[in-house]
């Protein structure tokens, strides 16, 4: 009898424990949200929620306009994707809504952190959840404009394209065209310059020894630069010079927002319309060569296909030159002022595709309050202050601004003690309201938004693929590409013998039929574009 | 089955299966958590399969999202890779329950006749630390091992000898070994240790009677060992069977580090949905993809249990 009593207090205490453990994981996870304040906005946000929709229904006809009390407002919340979650958060957060305040702007927010690592689950969750919605969300590193529209995860913004004509005017046509799926307007992008051109940037010491610094910013062709890469390896054995070989511009490329390359148009789209299948073009098998010769030489970074092929391998010291892209050199610099100090060498011109639209601001189908949500993204893209509290946080706490009007970390914080994330401006909808960050380059911001008047376009700018009728065939050779185009890129394989397997494969898994449906949607958009 | 029908004529049996349930009570108490657990985890979320032939709105939710028939599934039969990934996944997995079962029980032998405890100890202690590694860490254990430019194959054994280094991530043929060596050499512990449990369970005396008898140790083996160990091989292969259409993501996308010129032998169902749908989030496919995997193993699982029924009833799972 004993016994049993004991078994049944064990049992009874490992069910209270679970139990205890499950809430306490609960909140926890609330926490590891950085929503410590989301219960109580989520309270007040069902309170006025009713509020806010007897003032809709009243104000319907004349667009978004404030509730009389902020109480009362609606929160919008906001994506935030944050490395690590950042402490700064209900500081910022107080800070723009005492300022969304005292604008009358009728609306709050309420920042959410979303691990950037695992931004596809987390958001996946969210623009799923209809019990507490996420509002406003960038498709960038998360998926596509087609896809999440594909998904419906996003809605329509076509009805507010009057309401805030002034937002939408800040945009070119064209750059607004990369955001729509058939005409409807599904995003606001991300302010950029949105055109870039390749150099190669190569360690100013070895650019010295060479003889070659001086020549900084000359325009060199891919045979100049082999011979600047084997002349620097002569005397740096040591290196690699290159990391990615896998690079659009550089190979004249506008892959219609396909990073497969499944149907693309040369010249990066300039002067042409007509779509080709590049792995069957001299130019991809001319690049191949070169690539195995750029093996060859030592070149190349050691087991390409086992690491992780990005700048790190630069910063880290195994490389000691690489491609990198901007708008400028002044700019391209700035970006890469933190590592070692190089020299460029310009390798293509001053281009825009619409891969060049980095990332678009959507509002979730799941939203409650659209305008509200719409009214916040407005002020983001529009208003100075709504977008330096989310893109620098507090002035004073987590930023200062020297007198030349740099944002500078506080005193004894860099990017890794930073309580909020500063190194993301190009994230939001418009960092060109915000401030270069620990950068000489002060006309970091103005020149970017100058920087389309001087570039040339891509006829597809603007052209998005529906992939629906091949998507089966898009499948497939997705994996046919990175079966075979790493090993050749890398010039790690033999040339002709597994281009032809290559190409054969591609053409068994469809990649004609995907060419076809590309160029028939193309010259719709065409013919859309001269009426 | 007669003393069921009797049980159920007496009038006396609610009051008997109550006491029953009184005297059990603290043990269902004991397995509630687990059956909980089971619920919430395993059961309630089959409702989501619906979805694997819908086109899922992220917008309408569940429910109201529209039917799309068997479009989901097209996409893992449209190319060549539907006969790769069924015949890897099916392949290795048949490799590995042949290999991995009889490498385990071998093992779980060896260690039930060895005396010495603290040596015992020691081994099965030994065995199992590969079951506890992460994937990853064992992709970057290989790749220590087969790294064309550093890896210790290549620098410690080809090129001393003066033979020619090998590309190891870009030639295919390697890689079925490879991968049948590293799961053999992570499962096999963890698997030992169940038949070794089930060993150090059998009845002593029949050994005993056996070297009485004058039984060798191979005797004992082939006699005794093998025969009582028959139920328990037989549970753990249906199970194994149920997974035949499942593979182990890390082994097959971490360990080859995801190289393309290995996907002739490393695609499996569920690397290539992950690299299909990677950037989609395509919900319908994915779970059709999943779905499809189920279904199978579910089937094979009954076909075996069937056979294995009618061939030696006692030792059928149900």
């Amino acid at each position: 009898m004993k016994k049993k009593w004991t078994a049944l207090f064990l049992t009874a205490a490992m069910v209270i424990s679970a139990a205890a453990c499950g809430k306490d994981s609960g909140s926890t996870g609330n926490a590891g949200n950085g929503a410590a304040a989301n219960t109580a906005a989520d309270s007040e946000k069902q309170e006025t929620d009713e509020g806010k929709e007897e003032a809709d229904k009243q104000e319907a006809a004349s667009g978004f306009v404030a509730a009389k009390d902020p109480a009362e407002w609606p929160v919008v919340s906001i994506m935030y994707p944050a490395p690590s979650e950042f402490p700064a958060e209900a500081s910022v957060e107080n800070a723009l809504n005492e300022y969304l305040v005292s604008i009358n702007a009728g609306v709050k927010a309420d920042i959410v952190q979303m691990s950037i690592g695992d931004l596809s689950t987390q958001l996946t969750l969210a623009l799923s959840d209809n019990t507490n919605p996420l509002d406003l969300f960038c498709w960038r590193f998360y998926s596509t404009l087609d896809g999440c529209v594909k998904n419906e995860q996003c809605i329509s913004l076509e009805p507010y394209l009057e309401e805030y004509a002034d937002m939408w005017e800040m945009f070119p046509e064209r750059v607004l065209m990369t955001q729509q799926i058939d005409g409807v307007q599904y995003a606001v992008p991300s302010v950029d310059s949105y055109a870039t051109y390749e150099v190669y940037m190569l360690r100013k010491e070895i650019a010295e020894e060479l003889g070659i610094a001086d020549r900084d910013g000359e325009e060199i062709t891919l045979e100049e630069m082999t011979q600047i890469m084997k002349d620097a390896k002569a005397i740096h054995p040591e290196y690699a010079y290159m990391i990615n070989t896998n690079d659009d511009p550089v190979q004249g490329l506008d892959s219609l927002g396909n990073s497969n390359w499944l149907g693309v148009l040369l010249n990066r789209g300039v002067g042409t319309t007509e779509i080709v299948n590049y792995y069957e073009t001299d130019e991809f098998r001319d690049f191949c060569y070169l690539m195995k010769e750029w093996n060859e030489a030592g070149l190349l970074c050691d087991d390409p296909l086992n690491n992780s092929m990005t700048i790190e391998q630069y910063n880290n010291d195994v490389a000691a030159g690489c491609y990198v892209g901007g708008y400028s050199a002044d700019y391209i610099k700035a970006l890469v002022s933190y590592t070692y100090d190089n020299v460029q060498f310009k390798l293509t011109d001053l281009v825009g595709t619409s891969a060049s639209v980095l990332g678009g601001w959507m509002i979730s189908s799941v939203c409650k309050n659209p305008d509200a949500a719409m009214k916040l993204l407005y002020l983001m893209t529009t208003d100075e202050n709504v977008a330096r509290y989310i893109i620098l946080g507090v002035e004073g706490e987590t930023y200062t601004v020297d007198e030349e009007g740099i944002a500078r970390y506080p005193e004894g914080v860099d990017s890794k003690t930073s309580t909020w994330n500063l190194t993301f401006p190009w994230y939001w909808p418009n960092q060109c309201l915000s401030l270069p960050l620990e950068t000489d380059f002060t006309a970091y911001y103005t020149d970017m938004l100058d920087a389309p008047n001087h570039a040339q376009f891509s006829s597809a700018m603007g052209f998005i693929f529906d992939s629906t009728n091949v998507y089966d065939q898009m499948a497939a050779c997705a994996t046919v590409v990175a079966e075979y185009r790493p090993a050749l890129l890398y010039g790690l394989v033999d040339v002709d013998e597994y281009l032809e397997k290559f190409n054969q494969e591609l053409k068994d898994a469809g990649i004609d039929e995907i060419i076809a449906e590309e160029q028939k949607q193309f010259d719709a958009f065409l013919e859309t574009l001269q009426e | 089955m007669q003393k069921a029908k009797r049980t159920r004529k007496n009038p006396g049996t609610k009051k008997q299966t109550a006491k029953k349930l009184r005297k059990y009570m603290p043990l269902y108490l004991l397995s509630l958590p687990g059956f909980i657990y089971l619920i919430i985890n395993n059961y309630l979320p089959m409702g989501g399969l619906i979805l694997a032939f819908k086109k899922y709105s992220f917008a309408k939710g569940i429910i109201e999202s529209p039917w799309n028939g068997i479009q989901n599934f097209t996409f893992l039969f449209g190319s060549k890779w539907a006969k790769i990934m069924f015949r890897n996944t099916i392949c290795y997995n048949l490799v590995f329950l042949v290999l991995g079962t009889s490498f385990a029980i071998f093992v779980a032998i060896l260690l039930s006749v060895i005396g010495h405890k603290l040596a015992k100890q020691t081994y099965q202690t030994l065995i199992l630390i590969p079951h506890l590694v992460s994937t990853v860490l064992i992709g970057y254990l290989v790749f220590a091992f087969l790294s064309e430019k550093n890896g210790f194959i290549n620098n410690g054994i080809l090129m001393p000898i003066g033979a020619k280094p090998v590309s190891w991530y870009t030639q295919a043929g390697y890689w079925p070994v490879i991968l049948v060596i590293v799961q053999l050499w992570r499962s096999f512990g963890f698997q030992s240790i169940v038949y070794f449990a089930t060993i150090i369970g059998f009845d002593k005396t029949y050994y005993e009677a056996a070297v009485m008898d004058g039984a060798s140790v191979g005797q004992q083996i082939f006699r005794i060992t093998l025969p009582l160990l028959k139920p328990t091989v037989i549970i753990l292969i249906i199970m194994a069977l149920g997974r035949m259409f499942a593979s182990d993501f890390g082994l097959f996308y971490q360990v080859p580090q995801n190289s393309g010129l290995l996907y002739s032998v490393t695609t499996t169902i569920d690397t290539f949905v992950y690299r299909t749908l990677m950037q989609d989030h395509d919900v319908g496919r994915s779970l059709a993809a999943g779905f499809l995997q189920s279904i199978l193993g579910f089937v094979v699982v009954m076909i075996t249990n069937a056979v294995v029924r009618k061939v030696d009833n006692e030792s059928a799972l149900f």
